[in-house]
């Protein structure tokens, strides 16, 4: 019975006296501060960002690289990309008719070419990702 | 249960009115401020803690689900915003030896507290309540000065309901230690050496 008055005297003082202090003011452009950051958060939720190449295109993109890819390493010829013969005639007014028959790229250069641009496509996954979550 | 009013404006926020939040700002932000104040005893400090935990609400707040009061959900995340503010700024630990409170100590206290005047002693009781532990001295303005019942101290705080009681308890007493030590010397004044 003594435990518990203590605890009800104790549990009284401290109700009265705490609830008498006089607390701090907070500063009267509290709201309107807060608010703009709000408006800021708001736009960019209320504009959500919208890739310029979709993500179907960009599966799209990487399986035509896999392929080709795959077909470089698997082609038994010497070039992948010779250029089949066209009537080039008309060129000869330009001079030009030697230059196209003469464009090959050989299967080494073709898969450095096509590594290279898988390389910048992962890259720009993570620096898309990196960016977007410094701007959250 | 949040109020009509409150679940009325969260859910045009919700909705996208962004303005509508002000509603919210300006009926809860003197409780988050007392809080963030009472635990990081630093003005500019739980200003910045109360700018964050509006924004944080204000980015979660689709995750209300209104179940609690807005004001606890608000609480418990201002009380948790603060304490990560506090250990980034490892305040000082006081310790203090808690002896049994005696009924004659609490009278002789709050005596000589009656016959000092109402400002004074709002500012001896602030001084010595920010002397407590960051934990206990939250623990007692929660339930204290913003009059949270156990249960929501509990929602706020995620401390089990014996602990909070232990807590509780022995925050008062350190509390009262403290007071009598600050108030020391009008105690001998009025009634002689001990």
């Amino acid at each position: 019975m003594g435990e518990n008055k203590h605890i009800k005297e104790l549990d009284d003082f401290s109700k009265k006296y705490i609830k008498d202090i006089d607390t701090e003011k907070l500063s009267p452009e509290f709201t309107s501060e807060l608010m703009k950051k709000i408006q800021v958060l708001n736009v960019y939720k209320v504009q959500p960002f919208t890739p310029l190449i979709s993500k179907k295109v960009w599966f799209l993109i990487g399986l035509l690289l896999v392929a080709i890819l795959s077909i470089s390493f698997n082609s038994n010829e010497e070039s992948i990309l010779s250029v089949p013969e066209l009537d080039v005639t008309f060129l000869n007014k330009f001079q030009l008719s030697n230059l196209i028959e003469s464009v090959s790229i050989s299967n080494t250069t073709f898969s450095i070419i096509c590594l290279f641009g898988l390389m910048i496509f992962i890259q720009f996954i993570y620096l898309k990702k990196y960016f977007e979550s410094r701007i959250h | 249960m949040t109020t009509t009013k409150d679940q009325l404006y969260i859910n045009k926020v919700i909705n996208g009115d962004a303005s509508a939040f002000a509603y919210l700002v300006d009926t809860y932000k003197n409780m988050v401020f007392s809080l963030a104040y009472k635990m990081t005893k630093n003005k500019e400090e739980a200003e910045e803690v109360s700018q964050d935990t509006f924004i944080k609400a204000f980015k979660n707040l689709s995750n209300f689900k209104g179940d609690s009061k807005f004001s606890t959900w608000l609480y418990r995340i201002c009380y948790h915003t603060t304490l990560d503010a506090i250990k980034k700024n490892k305040k000082n630990n006081y310790t203090f030896e808690i002896n049994e409170v005696t009924y004659n100590q609490i009278q002789s206290v709050e005596t000589i507290l009656q016959g000092i005047e109402r400002k004074e002693r709002s500012v001896i009781m602030d001084k010595c309540l920010m002397k407590l532990p960051d934990e206990e001295r939250s623990i007692l303005w929660m339930f204290y000065y913003d009059e949270l019942s156990l249960k929501e101290i509990i929602e706020v705080t995620n401390l089990s309901e014996a602990n909070l009681k232990v807590k509780l308890h022995r925050a008062r007493k350190k509390l009262l230690t403290i007071v009598e030590k600050n108030i020391e010397p009008e105690m001998i004044e009025n009634y002689g050496r001990k």
